[in-house]
């Protein structure tokens, strides 16, 4: 499986373009002032455990950022080299379509792993001063980094379709919104709906993370949607050479 | 070393090729002709495995292109029309990329692209942005990348549009330097350019072949009559009529005054009688100052209207 | 006219799409739905009728076979990856890493769950965004057993229904089996549990605290005197309180599972300690 050299690009692709130092920055502010806030909070209204009354609401914050900065990484992924043309001739080159989008994938992930990476160094802080649970964090973390991957095989797909950046990156914030609400409104749908929504909703399958419990059907839900949407793309990749567009 | 079988490619309701056919041996520089839109470019993307036909079958460097796409593109080198590159990555970083993805061997990385870059006249750019290049050096590096392993194929897809003269030129001799052990295909609408550079023509039109020979054979086949340019210093209308009297002339096509009182007349004549001796014959019989008098060869424009007329040769 | 056709077709497979839609979700325009969708389908077999020759066309060209296989490929993988979920979901295994397994049943629930016999059904009347938890906390009673079931109202879309149970706040709870109802102010576990346990209780226990000899008074809300605070405590698990003053009765009453002697200072009578030793010699 060959896809080192691409990984490599778009590594590099994404650091000396300054994409990723912004979005990286900005999201470290935000999680920041986000982590500073609910700490505040904490130490005034306190909760039962720092897990349920900080840690949660934290990650919850964090999601939300998420949310909003995956979609400017994974814009270009796929957008950027059908404008370019660069597309004609990676497609040309050696690689299977699999490796390609592998390599833009993992890309892609690495960068998000440093970015929630760099947020460790909020419990290390709590740590000096108050005990810090590391079981409930760990799940946290683990559902943080599903999440993540979701989220951007969501953005590597839509990139996959067009070749307007902002549209790409519009188009995954709106996909993932909606997975996210999907089943918040009960009342409004028939019981079995509800059920199914609930299946597929991100909410229901992220909350147990952040209060520190690790459910295999979870881990398993995660898995299963980034392999659809990644499937998705190369079947996309596939139809576009079938076509004979770029 | 490329054998292509009754290719057909539609994109939706939209003919790109149908029913294309030719072959191509080992070291050959060959010319795909035709207008824009002729299929020249959808031709190359399937010879590239770029994607795959509707119909038919197409071998490269004895591969398959839709069985064995992976091996065929390791021996392909191939520049597209647009001559698309990564804007923000460094020449010598870029080479590097192309020739760990055309899976060359590391240790001979390193060696491969300071040949090549040599080769392409790019050493001196070799840190700089390809974003920052001039066209013409943009050329050069997409030459380079196509050639960076050593490809048994190369294919060009309008390699000197948007240069200047000086600079078609030089990759017109680049080109016909590479010949020999590679196979070359190129594609172009200029029709000079197939007849200076190319051994072979296959000219396409609305997404079929047309013909498919040297550039000499076409001329010799369509030539249906002889073409004699004389230029002649005297009265035009007593001219003309004295040399339509000449046995085996179909036409006098009058030229214009190429320099004062100097006229040109083209005349057509059949093709297996020899006018030269009786033209001469006449200019001196009648005291006639001749500036100018030579065989004139159909052009591969004429050819090419003609064959793109009506119906194939 | 072609545009034409194509837009009505396009438009009556909207047409039925959202009947379909209506018809499975909004309860009161069953018919209307149900009448968009008959038209629906008339209107787009019209279509189909006024422009067969072009869709066989159509479905005979390769790239339409392509999209038509990739559309089945990828309706079969929803399926199966719908499948793996459910099954996923049905047959899971959770790891509370939390410090004390706070959110997991503790031993005690597991035992009473595991005792049971009957079907008792949980009630929960929530807000929003409480519902979750209680789902997950719910969710892992039924896993223990199939004899819990639950449902969930929400408290201000349901009010006609929390009057009848007398449910007033958010997250109250009711637990029924067989008739017999226990309610409590919040979901939580413990309350879930006592109420199964006093639900399912073959009968009332009661607890009597023995009067008349200046024992403590199970209604007396002093500190140290009074044994309020414990009476209140036992009634929660599910114990009915009385007092008893056995001058009065000849012996202790026969639905007396506990009697409670507490800090007695006078002087007990010879019937009195005698209704007391038959009492301890009956089990």
């Amino acid at each position: 499986m060959n896809f080192f050299p691409i990984l490599k690009k778009e590594l590099r692709s994404y650091f000396t373009s300054l994409i990723a130092y912004i979005v990286l920055a900005v999201f470290l502010v935000i999680a920041g002032y986000y982590f500073y806030t609910d700490l505040a909070l904490f130490v005034l209204w306190g909760g039962s455990s720092v897990q349920e009354g900080l840690w949660q609401y934290l990650f919850h914050d964090i999601r939300l950022i998420l949310l909003l900065t995956i979609p400017l990484l994974t814009m270009r992924l796929f957008a950027e080299e059908k404008k370019l043309g660069t597309i004609e001739l990676l497609l040309t080159y050696p690689f299977r379509d699999i490796e390609i989008l592998l390599g833009k994938y993992l890309a892609c992930l690495a960068v998000f792993s440093l970015m929630l990476g760099l947020t460790i160094l909020y419990p290390i802080l709590l740590a000096i001063v108050y005990q810090v649970e590391v079981g409930p964090l760990i799940a946290s973390y683990l559902g943080m980094f599903l999440l993540g991957s979701a989220f951007i095989s969501c953005g590597i797909m839509v990139s996959s379709l067009t070749e307007n950046q902002i549209v790409a990156a519009l188009i995954t914030s709106g996909t993932i919104i909606t997975f996210w609400f999907i089943d918040w409104n009960e009342a409004a749908v028939s019981p079995t709906i509800a059920t199914v929504l609930h299946h597929i909703s991100f909410f229901e399958h992220f909350y147990n993370f952040v209060r520190g419990i690790i459910d295999t059907k979870d881990v398993i839900y995660f898995m299963l949607f980034t392999f659809f949407f990644l499937f998705l793309t190369l079947r996309s990749l596939e139809s576009r050479r079938w076509r004979g567009l770029r | 070393m490329i054998e292509v079988e009754n290719l057909t490619k539609y994109y939706g309701e939209i003919r790109g090729i149908e029913d294309v056919s030719f072959s191509i041996k080992k070291g050959e520089i060959t010319g795909f002709l035709g207008p824009n839109g002729s299929g020249k470019t959808t031709t190359m993307r399937i010879l590239t495995c770029f994607f795959p036909p509707n119909s038919g079958r197409a071998r490269v460097a004895g591969y398959d292109v839709i069985e064995n796409p992976i091996e065929g593109r390791r021996r392909i080198g191939y520049v597209p029309e647009t001559v698309p590159l990564y804007p923000d990555m460094k020449v010598k970083t870029y080479l590097n990329f192309v020739a760990e993805a055309k899976r060359m061997e590391k240790g001979q990385r390193r060696r491969k692209i300071n040949e090549i870059m040599e080769q392409c006249g790019i050493s001196g750019v070799s840190h700089r942005l390809v974003g920052n290049l001039s066209k013409g050096y943009r050329q050069r590096v997409g030459l380079a990348q196509a050639l960076i392993n050593d490809p048994e194929v190369l294919i060009l897809d309008e390699p000197t549009i948007g240069l200047d003269p000086k600079q078609v030129v030089e990759i017109r001799q680049f080109i016909k330097n590479l010949a020999g052990e590679r196979t070359i295909i190129l594609s172009t609408h200029i029709l000079s350019e197939v007849s200076m550079t190319c051994e072979r023509v296959i000219i396409i039109h609305e997404g079929k072949i047309v013909a498919v020979d040297t550039p000499e054979n076409l001329m010799e086949r369509l030539q249906k009559t002889s073409r004699t340019l004389i230029q002649i210093e005297g009265g035009q209308q007593e001219v003309k009529d004295k040399l339509k009297t000449i046995p085996g002339v179909i036409n006098i096509l009058e030229k214009g005054e190429s320099s004062p009182g100097v006229f040109s007349y083209e005349v057509e004549s059949e093709k297996e009688r020899e006018i030269s001796g009786e033209l001469s014959y006449l200019v001196y019989s009648n005291n006639w100052k001749l500036v100018e008098i030579r065989a004139m060869k159909m052009s591969l424009e004429n050819i090419f209207i003609e064959l793109t007329k009506e119906d194939k040769v | 006219m072609r545009t034409f056709l194509n837009v009505f077709g396009l438009l009556s497979v909207v047409v039925i799409l959202a009947s379909l839609v209506i018809y499975l979700t909004v309860e009161s325009l069953l018919t209307y739905a149900a009448v968009g969708l008959l038209a629906g389908m008339v209107c787009f077999l019209i279509y189909v009728a006024a422009s067969f020759d072009r869709l066989s066309a159509f479905f005979a060209r390769q790239s339409t076979k392509y999209g038509l296989n990739l559309l089945v490929t990828i309706v079969v993988l929803l399926v199966i990856i719908g499948l793996v979920e459910v099954i996923s979901a049905r047959h899971n295994k959770r790891f509370d890493l939390t410090a004390d397994e706070m959110h997991t049943l503790s031993p005690l629930t597991r035992k009473v769950l595991k005792a049971l016999d009957e079907k008792v059904n949980v009630i929960v009347f929530f807000q929003r965004d409480q519902i979750f938890g209680f789902r997950d906390l719910l969710k892992q009673y039924s896993d223990e057993t199939s004899k819990i079931s639950y449902q969930f109202f929400n408290l201000n879309q349901n009010p006609a229904r929390a009057k009848e149970y007398g449910a007033s706040s958010y997250g109250a709870i009711v637990v029924e089996s067989q008739g017999k109802r226990r309610s409590y102010n919040y979901c939580t576990e413990e309350n879930i549990t006592n109420g199964i346990i006093s639900v399912t209780r073959e009968k009332e226990k009661v607890v009597y605290f023995l009067k008349g000899h200046g024992e403590g008074d199970c209604t007396n809300m002093d500190e140290r005197e009074g044994y309020s605070r414990a009476s209140s405590a036992l009634e929660t698990e599910g114990y009915k309180v009385r007092s008893l003053l056995l001058l009065r009765k000849e012996r202790v009453p026969e639905d007396a599972s506990v009697l409670i002697v507490g800090g007695p200072k006078g002087e007990f009578l010879p019937t009195e300690l005698q209704a007391i030793s038959d009492y301890i010699l009956s089990g």
